[in-house]
């Protein structure tokens, strides 16, 4: 396992944190690949019963990290592809995974919280996909995000969204569960002692059926909307737009 | 972009210039009548769908190629003139038709069906501002719109059964933007939603809190809109047009085909006529 991420193993419970805090877990490159290695472990790990997906630091995941690799669309599109695979792979995965989303869960973070089957967030938190805004497609979400919302409050997420409260993400579906902030992790770890408890393959069985009721969210679907994703970052409107962004946050000299 | 005023008998259709360029607006302007879709209302409706067809360029551009010339609808706001938004079907000219086959009440739900899915399709982002009611094929417009704006003054639902029609129509979309479940209580019980609870259902999207504050509220939406990458937001709709399962024309024509199925019957000639006699001497 790199330093990017961490997995522990508590009877069954399996804790993936993302280990980036410095740049709120942003998704670079490295960490994306990361990302990926640890759920093929997950997959593999016969005792594993329930996946939690968290954020160590201020925030559980501030979307793709594009500073640097705007202008290298080899880098870009293995990015939005490794996201794509990644996303799939926890959908498929025989144990329920709940994402612990604090502080903010934006853009491509925002789409790992909508790909585990549950997630559990503080009313204060920030979710939510301003791609749009950035000249950004959210291609890579869509079709998870139609899958916990529906399409027509999809369409009206990523076209009009931004970036909610996590008590509206509640109310719009996007988290499953709401905590206080103080309370988040103990509440999640109850969560998933309850899934726990559940018979195993009774719950992989189940995992099972809701993955054969969507058949459409499937590699070729993921890999065209990773391909679209790439292609809408590498024109001059997203390139002009995120430059700006990258400047401005820049510290004045 | 040169602004345009298109008087298209009961519907007013605007294309905007200056700070609104890039929106279009179209109005449902027969206040008195309460917007209700009839003969005319169709024509205007689906006038000012083909004009905008044309305007929102999918012939003209292609997001994946291109970013949208200039002078391209990208967001489209769809609201009503006097006290309802669109209390749906003309029911007194369906109420007088003498032929027992219906064939009024035929013509208005495929046209019903044809401007929600046009209306839907359209490359750009389209608004519903519901001030007021929005019954039936009203509810219809509403739910075909990627996004709704209301207030607590909205009234959102479909009380069709009580005279004698299936909301099946708009069963497709519907369901897409609150689930199978709500759906089903909406169309069962044929209650009217209020404002407060469309919005917690996710029918409205956006919510102003009072209906004084909803046009500055839908204002700043539609700058919201206009300000995004409209190269993104256009691939983006169009990819989110592509996911959609209520786009597949076999699950609208199966929709409409259910709404058909009640046309000409005992049932809904009765209903029909006691319903518009006692609203008529009420």
């Amino acid at each position: 396992m790199s330093d990017l991420v961490t997995l522990r193993n508590e009877d069954g419970i399996l804790t993936l944190s993302l280990q980036r805090p410095e740049a709120r877990n942003a998704l670079s490159l490295d960490l994306i690949e990361a990302l990926e290695r640890a759920v093929t472990a997950v997959a593999a790990d016969a005792s594993a019963r329930v996946l939690i997906l968290r954020g160590e630091g201020k925030a559980f995941c501030a979307g793709m990290d594009l500073r640097g690799v705007l202008h290298d669309a080899t880098r870009m599109g293995q990015m939005l592809h490794g996201l794509a695979r990644t996303s799939l792979a926890i959908r498929r995965l025989a144990i329920p995974a709940i994402a612990c989303v604090h502080g903010a869960a934006i853009g491509g973070g925002c789409g790992l919280m909508v790909t585990c089957d549950l997630a559990i967030t503080h009313p204060e938190s920030k979710c939510g996909y301003p791609e749009v805004d950035l000249g950004i497609c959210p291609a890579v979400v869509a079709p998870l995000l139609i899958r916990r919302i529906g399409a027509g409050q999809a369409r009206a997420m990523l076209l009009a969204g931004g970036v909610v409260s996590g008590t509206e993400a509640h109310r719009l579906g996007l988290a499953t569960h709401l905590a206080s902030e103080r309370d988040l992790a103990s509440t999640t770890m109850e969560l998933a002692h309850k899934l726990r408890s559940g018979g195993a393959n009774a719950l992989a069985t189940t995992k099972r059926w809701l993955g054969d009721l969507e058949p459409e969210l499937n590699e070729e679907i993921m890999r065209r909307a990773a391909d679209l994703s790439a292609r809408i970052i590498q024109g001059e409107e997203a390139q002009s737009r995120l430059k700006a962004r990258f400047d401005a946050a820049k510290p004045a000299h | 972009m040169k602004a345009e005023r298109h008087a298209l008998g009961p519907v007013t259709l605007e294309v905007h210039d200056g700070a609104l360029a890039g929106l279009a607006t179209i109005t449902l302007a027969d206040p008195d009548r309460r917007n209700t879709m009839g003969p005319p209302m169709f024509d205007g409706l689906e006038a000012s769908i083909l004009h905008l067809e044309a305007r929102t360029g999918a012939s003209r551009f292609n997001p994946l190629q291109e970013a949208p010339p200039s002078d391209v609808v990208r967001v489209i706001r769809v609201r009503g003139l006097g006290p309802a938004f669109c209390a749906g079907f003309d029911l007194g000219l369906l109420a007088d038709d003498p032929d027992p086959a219906q064939p009024l009440l035929a013509s208005f739900l495929k046209r019903l069906a044809g401007c929600m899915r046009r209306l839907r399709a359209l490359p750009a982002v389209s608004v519903a501002v519901v001030h007021g009611p929005a019954l039936a094929g009203g509810c219809g417009l509403v739910v075909a719109c990627d996004v709704a704006i209301g207030c607590p003054a909205s009234r959102l639902g479909y009380p069709v059964h009580a005279i004698g029609l299936s909301p099946a129509v708009s069963g497709v979309m519907l369901a897409t933007r609150v689930g199978a479940g709500a759906t089903r209580r909406m169309f069962e019980s044929g209650e009217i939603l209020d404002g407060e609870t469309a919005h917690q259902i996710g029918l409205l999207q956006r919510f102003a809190p009072t209906a004084d504050a909803l046009g500055a509220h839908a204002d700043a939406l539609v700058a919201e809109l206009l300000a995004k990458g409209p190269r993104a937001l256009a691939a983006t709709k169009r990819w989110l047009q592509q996911l959609d399962p209520s786009i597949d024309p076999k699950a609208g024509a199966d929709a409409l085909a259910a709404s058909l199925g009640g046309v000409g019957s005992p049932e809904s000639r009765t209903m029909l006529r006691q319903v518009w006699e006692s609203r008529r001497k009420s």
